[in-house]
């Protein structure tokens, strides 16, 4: 499985709420293409997030997100060059 | 070799390590390492340090990367990086790349100096350090010169540089071989702290005062009852000199933290006790340690009333005060009392959404002690009832005194002796500390006459002081009542029931009711005790006030903004308690119930809300009170509770209605699959899919989908594929319930994920077929683009080219109508591997144009990357071709878009074996193949494999390889005509298929 990165930019600022609903309802495209949702990051102002899947590529992270409706800018897959050695 | 790669580093095997057989006896002397520049020193006995030019230096905040230093400067040797990846890192962790990470730091911490000290090869690390370089290595010398032959200034200088334990504060946890070296290390030292104390008090012996520090260090490091001696000794000649004895008693002033009043009575009775923990307090104080006292005894024995009496006579000078109080009703609530006293001390957590970290927690809570303890030079950390400490504050509590093992702390834990063996937890973390740590003992006895007398007599009663010492047994809280109910001459009963009964009633009514209250909720907010006693305001701050006046209630601190209450003694709770008939308890503890439940607004008292609810006929709320404490628990990384919690949900919601049941089930399932890992092959997934189609049936079709969900990442994680389709299948189908537009749409967008998936394909075909049917009953319009795709990917997928085109026409227009190029895009890939396959070349060159010129509208992806592989697939001539054809390879690796990627590598490997190239068709064969299998892609990885069993004929590894791997996917899949056209093909060839032209032939 790959580590998947996707970004995102939002015009209209996402509430932490929002982006809370938006990970804990998940989307069975999800599943059914086997991208597991792993952290998201949201920017103070609402604006950007970051989110990482673990997936079987960047393409069925980019499906996924067409169907279930997600906007997004880049996916792309990534290695781990230095995980926090205490994490 | 190995042994080879090692030899350049043999050179560091001494260096500083100086223990005696640790060394190979081979190994160069010390005087061989060159020293280190002076102005590095790193010093581990105590807390770890690094100083260059005898200026501290930041160390790296990860706790690995110090423990990593540590570990190197004191074992001084090489080690492979292997072991300590084993010692530090856990095997889910990129091991290597984290040694590397923390390698990287320490060079930062040592600078230029230590840089060079730091060696570090493919295979090994080690840092050399010399003797002058680290203090542990001049004790060691020190020890092996013997402590008896060095002057006295050069074994006191050592004695004032050890700052306490070796790498105090240092703690790993989850890492038992660390932890094992870390415990072994530190005894070993401590031993050699020990030794040097008794020598310096020994040679000092005709100099007390000098002598005496270096006695109490010896004592504290090692108990020994010699040392105890020495230490009255030395108090003896120094007050028999005049000098004022060093152990001075605490000073008395203003309180610390808040003020605690004077109490309202002398204590009576328990002077030596409260000695002995002033001493402790006073110890820990001048010689900055920490302390720890088990401050024991049975119910009504004065344990509370000796915290309160130290909380005063401690107070000045003003020390850091952290007391809390541990209640039968919030065993559930992981760190009840730490959290409530520091809540306005830490930190909120950033973000609900991220789970605060256990570690980082402890670390927390225990940082503020040492530091709130370092600031004030005294921290008291008194925790009253602590026979009832919950498993997550037990640890905390060893984390707490290991860490603040040289900050000058008190710990008191006052404990019922019987209890206390009870609680396993505690228990447990009390013996790990008594290893290493002082532990003292003070037991609270029942009181003699003398003392029994003076208790009485402030009561103001006439009773003969030998018969309520008979009828107490000693015990004051029971004394007191007899002595009460004597003064105001009551019938004198004779069991503390009847006492404390006839005291209650008689109080004025509201007040007598306010203690039966305050007997259910135990403690809790003032808001809550006035809700479910329906008092007015007015009427409940003087019911309030007169119970408190006769020492039924007492005030609490509390972060509730109405304030918190408690009884002020658990065995009168319980009197009260138990005096309140059944039925009558349980309508009240429902009270207490809702009342929290309505007042609540935070997690952490969903513990209280439980307690109450269990204990009521309310199971629905005592479900929901424990589903949302066990999620809480979750959040906190406690384990066990959220585990307990989840567990006794589970029990209770078989008493509910179903449609309630239901979601509490699913809330506490989900919290256990995300703290307990069950078996994801064992019962736990069949339970909740049962769930989940029970939520399908009622029509619950979030919940369901939440089950299914569940289900099919356990599937998936064990493994099982079909299964984990399955479920996230029904998960798919759940979430898609609505009217008929919706249903349509739902089952098209579902049918054409299995099909691009390439699973469940014979499903997929029944879901087209009853969504066309639907659609045509409903006659809504257009059917949707994804509908006609899917139709059109299952006929490709049978071999069926016209009808594919057919519906690959269809569902542009429809995707057009839409306006959706994204399935106008799908539309037009599945026009190009549908003319592909027909041969013409013609209609490929147009869809790759359209398809091309589509992709740069929509946002990034592979579809451009296929019209530039299409079209130069188009081209006559190969060399033609293989300038787009590796662009296009190029850019899906870096899109990793693996399914496009095996889709044009295997028809370029088709064609290059075609053209006669078998090598180049092998490499491209297998990235295919390696693509297609990563993303199950079952037909493009058959006929990778079947290319590779082509081109690679004459090499029997690589043809049985492939051959295997074709064999289990005709087993197991459902392959496509055109990959099942290539095995036959392949198979039937007798040379492993060397054909003369491609897999499909061209037509204009």
């Amino acid at each position: 499985m790959e580590l998947v990165i996707v970004e995102r930019e939002y015009d209209e600022p996402l509430t932490e709420e929002e982006a809370e609903r938006m990970v804990r309802e998940g989307s069975p495209c999800f599943d059914l293409r086997r991208v597991k949702h792993v952290v998201t990051y949201l920017s103070k102002d609402g604006r950007r997030a970051f989110c990482a899947y673990e997936a079987p590529d960047a393409a069925a992270v980019r499906a996924a997100n067409e169907e279930q409706g997600s906007a997004y800018v880049r996916v792309w897959s990534a290695c781990v060059i230095a995980r926090p050695p205490d994490r | 070799m190995g042994g080879e790669k090692r030899a350049p580093y043999r050179w560091n095997w001494r260096c500083n390590d100086e223990t005696p057989g640790r060394a190979p006896a081979s190994a160069p002397r010390c005087d061989l390492v060159s020293e280190a520049p002076p102005s590095l020193h790193v010093e581990v006995v105590g807390e770890l340090r690094v100083l260059l030019d005898g200026e501290p230096q930041p160390l790296p905040r990860s706790r690995k990367a110090r423990a990593l230093l540590a570990y190197l400067a004191v074992t001084g040797r090489e080690h492979r990086r292997e072991s300590l990846c084993d010692l530090l890192w856990d095997v889910a962790d990129d091991r290597r790349a984290a040694l590397r990470w923390s390698l990287s730091k320490l060079r930062q911490t040592l600078g230029p100096a230590g840089r060079e000290r730091l060696v570090a090869s493919r295979d090994h690390v080690a840092l050399t350090l010399t003797a002058g370089c680290l203090d542990l290595s001049r004790l060691r010398r020190a020890s092996r010169a013997g402590f008896e032959s060095l002057p006295i200034e050069e074994l006191e200088a050592l004695a004032a540089a050890q700052r306490g334990e070796l790498l105090e504060g240092m703690l790993l946890p989850d890492f038992d071989a660390f932890e094992a070296w870390l415990e072994a290390e530190r005894s070993e030292v401590q031993a050699l702290c020990s030794r040097l104390s008794r020598a310096l008090v020994e040679r000092l012996a005709g100099d007390p005062e000098r002598a005496f520090p270096h006695a109490r260090a010896w004592l504290h490091r090692s108990g020994a009852a010699e040392a105890q001696r020495w230490i009255e000794a030395l108090s003896r000649q120094l007050q028999g000199a005049g000098a004022p004895p060093p152990i001075v008693a605490p000073q008395v002033g203003e309180p610390a933290s808040e003020a605690p009043s004077a109490p309202a009575a002398p204590l009576v009775g328990r002077e030596r006790q409260l000695e002995r923990l002033c001493l402790a307090a006073e110890e820990a104080r001048s010689q900055r340690c920490g302390r720890l006292v088990l401050l024991l005894g049975e119910p009504g024995m004065g344990k509370t009333r000796v915290l309160e009496e130290l909380r005063y006579r401690l107070r000045e000078p003003r020390p850091w005060l952290l007391d809390g109080v541990f209640h039968e009703a919030e065993r559930n609530r992981p760190l009840a009392p730490f959290l409530d006293a520091t809540r306005d001390a830490l930190a909120p957590p950033s973000s609900e959404t991220v789970a605060p970290d256990r570690d980082e927690l402890f670390e927390a809570l225990a940082g503020l002690v040492r530091r709130g303890a370092d600031a004030r030079g005294l921290g008291l950390l008194l925790l009253d009832d602590a026979h009832l400490c919950d498993p997550s504050s037990s640890e905390l509590l060893h984390y707490v005194v290991r860490t603040a093992a040289r900050s000058p702390l008190l710990t008191v834990l006052a404990c019922r002796p019987a209890e206390l063996e009870d609680n396993v937890e505690l228990s447990r973390a009390l013996a790990a500390l008594r290893r290493r740590h002082a532990l003292e003992q003070i037991e609270l006895p029942p009181l003699d006459a003398e003392a029994m007398s003076a208790l009485v007599t402030r009561e103001g009663t006439s009773a003969p002081i030998d018969r309520i010492l008979d009828d107490s047994a000693g015990n004051p809280l029971l004394a007191l009542e007899l002595a009460r109910a004597e003064r105001d001459g009551d019938e004198v009963p004779r069991t503390l029931s009847d006492l404390v009964l006839a005291r209650v009633s008689a109080l004025p009514e509201a007040a007598s009711a306010l203690v039966r209250w305050a007997a259910i909720f135990e403690h809790g907010p003032m808001s809550a005790l006035q809700a479910a006693s329906a008092a007015e305001v007015g009427d409940f701050v003087d019911a309030f006030e007169t119970a408190t006046r006769y020492r039924f209630v007492r005030l609490e601190r509390s972060s509730d903004p109405s304030g918190a209450f408690a009884m002020v003694h658990a065995l009168i709770r319980r009197v009260v308690y138990e005096a309140i008939s059944p039925m009558r308890r349980a309508a009240m503890h429902r009270a207490a119930a809702e009342a929290l439940d309505r007042d609540s607004v935070r997690a952490d008292r969903t513990s209280l809300v439980a307690y109450h609810a269990t204990r009521a006929d309310r199971p629905d709320l005592a479900a929901t009170a424990l589903v949302r404490g066990a999620e809480h628990c979750a959040t906190m990384g406690a384990v066990r509770e959220a585990t307990v919690l989840a567990d006794r949900a589970l029990a209770l919601v078989q008493e509910l209605d179903p449609e309630t049941a239901l979601a509490l089930e699913l809330d506490a399932l989900l919290v256990l699959e995300q703290v307990r890992r069950p078996d994801p092959r064992g019962g736990f997934v069949e339970r909740l899919t049962e769930l989940g189609r029970r939520a399908m049936r009622m029509g619950r079709t979030n919940d369901a989908r939440r089950a299914f969900h569940a289900a099919s990442h356990m599937r998936w994680d064990a493994g099982d594929g079909t299964d984990g389709y399955a479920f996230a299948r029904e998960a798919w189908q759940a979430s898609r319930a609505g009217d008929a537009a919706q249903r349509i749409r739902g089952q098209s967008l579902l049918a054409l994920c299995l099909v691009l998936m390439e699973k469940q394909l014979s499903e997929a075909q029944a879901i087209v077929e009853e969504a066309e049917a639907l659609a045509r009953l409903e006659d809504r319009g257009p059917e949707p683009a994804e509908l006609a795709l899917a139709r059109g990917l299952l006929h490709l997928h049978a071999g069926r080219l016209d009808e594919a085109r057919r519906d690959a026409a269809d569902a542009r227009t429809l995707a057009r109508l839409a306006r959706s190029s994204v399935r106008e895009s799908t539309a037009i890939e599945l026009t190009l591997q549908v003319e592909l396959l027909a041969g013409r070349r013609a209609a490929v060159t147009a869809a790759s144009a359209a398809l091309a010129e589509l992709a740069t509208r929509i946002r990034e992806g592979g579809e451009g990357s296929i019209a530039l592989a299409a079209a130069a697939l188009a081209r006559a001539g190969i060399d033609d071709a293989r300038p787009d054809l590796d662009r296009a390879v190029r850019q899906l690796r870096a899109l990793d878009d693996k399914r496009r990627l095996a889709w044009v590598a295997n028809r370029w490997a088709q064609r290059e074996r075609a053209e006669g190239d078998p090598e180049e068709a092998r490499r491209l064969a297998a990235i295919a193949l390696e693509a297609a299998l990563a993303v199950e892609a079952q037909s493009e990885a058959a006929m990778a494999a079947c290319e590779l069993m082509a081109a690679g004929a004459n090499d029997a590894g690589a043809y049985g390889h492939a051959e295997e791997i074709l064999a289990e996917l005709e087993a197991t899949s459902t392959l496509s005509r055109e990959a099942r056209q290539l095995v036959e093909h392949v198979t039937a060839a007798p040379t492993g298929g060397q054909t003369e032209k491609g897999a499909s032939g061209w037509s204009s």
